[in-house]
């Protein structure tokens, strides 16, 4: 939890209660407002504004707690979302898991197959009907479904995004049978409505998710929007959502709330790169089990991916990138066929590393971090945890250093540097293949628990040379939900061919269309940011459309600066535009208009800008010398061996202050880890720079 | 006692080679193909030599990054449904040649297409009217210097370092149009290479990092695609400038000898890692056999068996007693494809968790073929449907993997063979965006897997040959291709029983798309007899035959408001629709394909593991009510009692029930030898043999060896 009052910001922390989520919020509400020195129903009944990440939705998925859910479908197609694109069977899992084919196990459905049926109809991709539909079919099969005893309808048609009468068709037969004004009315979630875009897998995963939660997702967030107004809070309550931006709860959906936080992390990570002069920024954040990653390019342009995989399904949303990989403090390292492996399994939080003393035997990367000397047992964690170094060094010995004949500190250093060899690679596979850039124009932002002490490893492996710290690290997802502004995006496929290289004419002959389908979408956006209170001038629209060569699938966002097309020459120029975009990122030779150049998808951004935080900038006559806790004695590799090594206090740091490595910095939360050859540095905004020293 | 391979592992000189069959022709050296790992150069050797245990894992997973960053490229940027599906490649290979990582798509092509990387160096490097030079760019589809079939499409482009040649990168997939006499580039008609298409073996077609427009004009003139073949190849082209790029960096970060010592590296600890493995098995002698019952566009038997002598750290494998070379089709493999499809089995399951898939894994297996066979055929037949005939021994690959594996720690990796059971229909003709296009759905890539030793063969797992391919989705289909699907699922009694059932395919039903008419021609075997066998007591996936209904009345009856069941079960069962019902075999010449026409087809059903009646009845019950199975099967197979609804189980009369099974089969029982003496009693049609050769040998009556490719030393000739 962040509180923002005035200019300060206070942290709240506080356990999660997995049996009721709000019950954590309100504590580590409770916290922050302490620390502020307000009492809470103050802190809430003068707050402008209230930002909200949840994982409510992320672990009824897990847990698979959701609707009970009917799904009707194209017959013939029933078995889609089970079986998906064959390969869906790998969605979701690591590598090595996904090339294991022997031991393919697709996940749990959410619909099972006995509440999937199908009605007979059929749909081309040109909206024309080739099988109508027939009422007394659709009544049939609605009458199973409720006989299952389903919650809900699911309907996903085929070509239901060019053609929606069928679903529609579905959705009146079913609001005839289940009125809402009668108890058991029935909710009914007709997949164009959703998500009108082509792919009948995705749509229908899209749709499920969505349908799966909702009940339970807007439950949880009515039940502390009413705890909040009971404690007098005023304004409205925002959640933060994948897409990378704010909405009220009426204009959310249940699936745009999973993964919200790190796909904050990344817009909080935009706003304070402006901030420090970091357009580009590979965000790491390094915790106990997982480590995630997210882009942020140019400043401005956060890295979607436009069908993610969700929990262990594919699903198609413009979802702020970011990647888990099963890397963290927690990852054990243990021998096979006797080479040194660390993670992706995790020791957790519980029993935990060794050195936790909970229980843990095996030795775990923090299990490394504490024998290399980083980690100061004495202080971990602001002195929340207590280490046990003796535990660590032993789990080592006894499972890696004996058997391959090393020194213990030896095998601490090969844990360490597989890891982050794994995490930096793993960093620049992300930033080289999402977005075809060069890792060494990105600057590395430090994030969660271990990041800071692991950063320069890693960054080492991902080819990037700056590496920033921040105060606000541990809470670095909820501080950025303060960075974002209210959004709603808005897609639909639209097929119109732009470029014919035969004749080289450009498609002065649809502008028509597109510009009706543009006014159509733009009339939604500015409805809903009317209902989210802002004035029309306010708001910011931006038109993107995903374009290709000829039958590409692969598809690259153009944007279209007037919102629409004027006639041959903007069509042109929209080409031109993509040409180079897409030279850019494959090379020109690559290129090929030959084939003509389509387009195949609307999106459009209405943004409504929310008031944020104003950094202060650090006083800088603090000697860094106040700032000297004393020294311990940490390994740096074979070239350098044992160093006794300064200990700084993090948070008692001024500007301006320059930090020859090794060194290192505790706070509360952290341990930033300077090696030989890197240079830790503050600057006025009290970021931590770690630089490679060339 | 002399050794199992001294007494079991021979050449045969002039009947079973340890090379493909024919010999040098242009663009083609057979030695380049069969040898295996090229000797470590002083460079590889002195960085090998500086390379940490944790910097040499570093360095692989970056290059495994790299080539998994170019097989998603390729991808993407690619037309051709079978590389937008995944049927494609992309590897770093050693400057003299090796494959090091690869990212797949399929692992079919991480052994193949190395042999002309090794030509160029040993042909063309030093010859003044070709060269070598940064920013080369080559293509080859010939099968015969070391590929599948000439639909398989490859670039690749030498990746220099200061002056010096330091790595190979390539790439490449299943473009499928060539120019052959059908089109969509399976020709199962052909007789002879010169009705498939074009062949090129290895050509530079660019320099200084460009494409050369006039031969770029040529290639694309010769098939029926030129717009899909330029996309495709630019594709491939964008790709290798990518790795080229990426694997740089890392020369520059890393210092060149660590790098490439580093991928000497990998294929040092593959060869290790692949001994470890076999030293883990016991020793023994390993038999399967398979039967096929296609030629091209007419059915007859043909054999193909397969023994496995395993011992110490050394695997061979022996493919002898095969059935002749197919003169009148395409169904004929060559040796290098022969060892590279039983690769496919070894790196996902016998070689299960040794990553990467790299060619260091089989220096420890040995192949030795019989030839001419269709196993190893001569040059001037036609190979296009070679990708059909090797997998025969990737079949029998498994049947004696699963063997070998069930007593070791590897169990896990026990399972029936994956679908191979191949119907698949090429549709060509407008699409309705008014684009022109030849080519199969995506929907080959989703066989049904094998029954496993602890539980069920997945549905739809994915393509035969690699672990990593997607069947799209119909919408997107319905935008790309000719016809239009009316049903994808999975369909009823159409998989492995057993105590693990296999998995089903994804089944599709088609039909033309309305005005413009398409036309269709296709490809497949095993309509009559399996190759998706059952193991330990598993029944088979079942035969797989073509299904075609002419003039259906399909669209009056839905006009009508009739409710019709598309499935091939239903269809077969009950023939519910009018039309004419056609079964023939699954290759089939190009011919009209109109809006009452209907198509059924799938990749089929993988096999099942182990004695149904020991399949749980829970089971049996789950899949009764998903409807994968039938009430008869449940009861009549499986041996399951059930009440009136067929939604229980009665446990005690399921009991009585299974015991009278077994007593039925006790009393069917035979001894050994009187089971032998009756078999070879039997023989089939005569109609059916035309193709076989001799029976039972299909070889000469003065070829005396036996049947298991068994020999003694002293036996051997010469």
């Amino acid at each position: 939890m962040v509180y923002i009052r005035g200019k300060a910001l206070h942290r709240g922390k506080a356990d999660t209660t997995h049996y009721d989520l709000k019950v954590g919020f309100m504590n580590a509400t409770r916290a922050a407002a302490e620390r502020a020195g307000v009492a809470l129903d103050d802190a809430l009944g003068e707050a402008d504004s209230i930002a909200y990440s949840t994982t409510v939705g992320t672990n009824a998925l897990i847990e698979r707690r959701g609707a009970r859910l009917g799904l009707i479908t194209t017959k013939g197609f029933e078995h889609t979302v089970h079986v998906g694109r064959a390969r869906n069977w790998g969605d979701g899992l690591p590598t090595e898991k996904k090339y294991d084919r022997g031991r393919a196990v697709r996940p749990v459905p959410l619909i099972p197959q006995d509440r999937i049926v199908g009605v007979q109809e059929r749909i081309d991709n040109l909206g024309n009907v080739i099988i109508p539909m027939r009422d007394e079919d659709v009544r049939a099969q609605i009458r199973y479904l409720v006989d299952r005893g389903v919650r809900g309808f699911v309907v996903v048609l085929l070509n239901a995004y060019v053609e929606p009468a069928h679903e529609n068709r579905i959705g009146a037969l079913i609001a005839e049978q289940f009125p809402e004004c009668y108890l058991g009315h029935m909710p009914v979630f007709l997949s164009h409505q959703i998500s009108p875009k082509a792919g009948e897998y995705r749509r229908s995963m899209t749709v499920i998710i969505d349908a799966y939660l909702r009940d339970l997702t807007e439950g949880h967030l009515l039940r502390l929007t009413d705890d909040l107004r009971g404690i007098g809070y005023r304004r409205p309550v925002f959640v933060a959502k994948n897409t990378g931006g704010l909405s009220s709860l009426s204009r959310s959906q249940a699936l745009h709330l999973l993964g919200s936080s790190p796909a904050a992390s990344v817009i909080g990570s935009d706003r304070l790169g402006e901030l420090v002069g970091a357009p580009n920024v590979i965000v790491s954040d390094m915790g106990g089990t997982s480590f995630d990653v997210g882009l942020v390019v140019e400043g401005r342009d956060r890295v979607y991916e436009y069908d993610p995989v969700v929990d262990r399904f594919r699903v198609q949303i413009p979802y702020v990138a970011h990647w888990s990989v099963g890397a963290g403090g927690g990852s054990i390292a243990r021998l096979v066929d006797g080479e040194l492996r660390v993670g992706p399994d995790s020791a957790g939080s519980n029993p935990g590393p060794a050195c936790y003393g909970r229980g843990g035997e095996e030795p775990t990367v923090t299990d490394a971090d504490v024998v290399l000397g980083y980690i100061n047992p004495e202080n971990f964690l602001g002195g929340r945890i207590r280490i046990d170094a003796a535990r660590a060094e032993a789990a080592i010995r006894r499972r890696i250093a004996e058997p391959l004949g090393r020194s213990v500190t030896e095998a601490a250093w090969d844990i360490k540097r597989l890891i982050d060899g794994y995490m930096g690679q793993e960093m620049y596979r992300i930033c080289a293949l999402t977005s075809g850039q060069d890792p060494r124009d990105f600057v590395l932002f430090a994030l969660g628990g271990a990041g800071p002490v692991h950063a320069t490893g890693y960054a080492d492996g991902a080819d990037v040379g700056r590496v920033a710290t921040f105060p606000v690290s541990s809470v670095f997802g909820a501080f950025s939900t303060l960075t974002m502004d209210v959004l709603q995006t808005y897609e639909r496929t639209l097929h119109l061919n732009l470029y014919s290289h035969r004749d080289g004419s450009y498609a002065a002959d649809d502008v028509a269309r597109f510009n009706r389908e543009v006014e159509a979408l733009v009339a939604i956006g500015e409805r809903d940011m009317a209902e989210e209170g802002f004035d029309r001038a306010a708001v910011t629209l931006e038109l993107e459309i995903h374009m290709c060569y000829g039958q590409q699938r692969q598809t690259l966002p153009v944007p279209v600066p007037g919102l629409r097309l004027a006639g041959g020459g903007d069509v042109k120029a929209i080409c031109d535009d993509f040409n180079a975009r897409y030279a850019e990122k494959y090379g020109a030779g690559a290129c090929y208009p030959e084939a003509g150049i389509e387009m195949v998808e609307l999106r459009l951004n209405a943004l409504g800008p929310a008031e944020k935080h104003e950094f202060r900038k650090l006083r800088r006559d603090r000697k860094p010398e106040a700032s000297l806790v004393g020294s311990r004695l940490a390994y740096w590799g074979p070239e350098h061996g044992h160093v006794d090594t300064p200990v700084y206090r993090r948070e008692t740091l001024g500007a301006r202050v320059r930090l020859a490595g090794p060194v290192l910095c505790e706070a509360d939360d952290t341990v930033i880890v300077a090696p030989p050859g890197w240079r830790l540095s503050i600057d006025d905004w009290g970021t931590g720079w770690i630089e490679r020293l060339e | 006692m002399p050794s199992l391979f001294d007494r079991h592992v021979s050449l045969f000189d002039g009947l079973v080679y340890d090379r493909d069959v024919y010999g040098r022709r242009p663009g083609v050296d057979p030695e380049l193909i069969c040898r295996g790992l090229e000797p470590a150069s002083e460079i590889e050797r002195r960085g090998m030599a500086r390379l940490s245990d944790v910097d040499a894992d570093i360095l692989t997973h970056k290059l495994s990054s790299i080539v998994e960053e170019a097989r998603d490229v390729y991808m993407a940027l690619s037309i051709s449904e079978g590389i937008i599906t995944g049927d494609m490649n992309c590897g770093i290979f050693t400057a003299s040649g090796d494959p090091v990582v690869v990212g797949t798509g399929i692992y079919f092509h991480t052994l193949l297409n190395n042999a002309q990387l090794k030509y160029i160096l040993k042909y063309y490097r030093d010859d003044p009217s070709v060269g070598l030079a940064d920013g080369d760019i080559f293509f080859f589809n010939e099968e015969l210097a070391g590929g599948i079939h000439n639909l398989d499409m490859f670039s690749a482009m030498p990746i220099f370092w200061q002056g010096e040649l330091v790595a190979w990168a390539e790439v490449g997939g299943h473009q499928g149009e060539t120019g052959s006499i059908t089109p969509g580039g399976f020709a199962p008609t052909a007789k002879s290479r010169y009705e498939e298409g074009f062949h090129m073996p290895a050509v530079r077609i660019g320099r200084d990092f460009r494409l050369r427009q006039d031969i770029l004009d040529y290639m694309a003139g010769t098939v029926r695609n030129s717009l899909v073949f330029a996309a495709d190849l630019k594709s491939r082209v964008a790709t290798l400038f990518q790795i080229r790029r990426r694997f740089l960096r890392e020369v520059e970060r890393r210092g060149v000898e660590e790098v490439v010592g580093g991928m000497r590296r990998v294929l040092v600890r593959g060869e290790e890692n692949a001994r470890a493995r076999l030293r883990q098995i016991d020793d023994g002698v390993f038999r399967s056999v398979l039967f096929n019952d296609d030629h091209g566009t007419f059915f007859g038997l043909t054999r193909v068996p397969l023994v496995a002598v395993k011992e110490d750290d050394r695997l061979a494998v022996i493919l002898q007693g095969v059935s002749p070379e197919n003169h009148e089709g395409p169904f004929n493999s060559s040796w290098h494809l022969t060892r590279a499809a039983t690769a496919v089995y070894l790196f996902s399951y016998f070689f299960r968790g040794l990553l990467p898939a790299n060619a260091g894994l089989l220096e420890p297996v040995s192949y030795h073929v019989e030839g001419p066979s269709m196993m190893n055929a001569p040059d001037e037949l036609a190979h296009g449907l070679a990708n059909q005939t090797c997998s025969f021994a990737t079949q029998n690959m498994y049947m004696v993997g699963a063997k070998m594996l069930f007593g070791s720690e590897h169990r896990e990796a026990v399972q029936a063979p994956q679908s191979r059971n191949y119907s698949l229909p090429i549709f060509g003709g407008m699409n309705r965006r008014g684009y022109y296009g030849v080519n199969f759905g995506g929907s080959t890539n989703a066989g049904g897997g094998g029954g496993r030793f602890d539980m069920d063969g997945e549905h739809a797992l994915g393509f035969y040959w690699g672990p990593w391919t997607d069947a799209g989705e119909v919408e997107e289909q319905d935008e790309r291709l000719p016809h239009l699907i009316l049903a994808r699922r999975l369909d009823k009694n159409f998989h492995g029983f057993g105590k693990y059932r296999g998995g089903t395919p994804l089944l599709e039903v088609a039909m033309g798309c309305g005005e413009a008419d398409c036309a269709m021609s296709s490809w497949g075997s095993c309509d009559k007899v399996s190759f998706n066998y059952g193991l330990f007591g598993g029944y088979a996936g079942p035969p797989n035959p073509r299904l075609v209904i002419r003039d259906s009345d399909l669209a009056e009856r839905v006009l009508a408001g009739e409710d019709v069941e598309l499935g091939q079960y239903a269809l077969l069962a009950e023939r519910p629709l009018g039309g004419d019902y056609v079964l023939t075999s699954s290759s089939k010449d190009a011919e009209g394909f109109g809006e009452n026409d209907l198509v059924v087809h799938s990749v089929g059903a993988g096999g099942g593991y182990g004695d149904v009646l020991e399949r749980d009845p829970e089971l049996v019950l789950a899949d009764l009510a998903s409807g994968l199975i039938t009430r008869d099967v449940a009861e009549k197979i499986y041996g399951v009692a059930l009440d009136e609804t067929g939604t229980r189980a009665d446990d005690k009369g399921t009991e009585r029930r299974r015991a009278r099974i077994r007593r039925d089969r006790l009393a069917k029982g035979k001894t050994f030898d009187d089971f032998s003496r009756g078999w070879k009693k039997k023989r089939p049609p005569a109609a059916a043999l035309e193709k076989y050769g001799n029976w039972p040998e299909p070889r000469l009556a003065t070829y005396d060896r036996p049947f298991w490719g068994l020999y003694d030393n002293g036996a051997k000739r010469g």
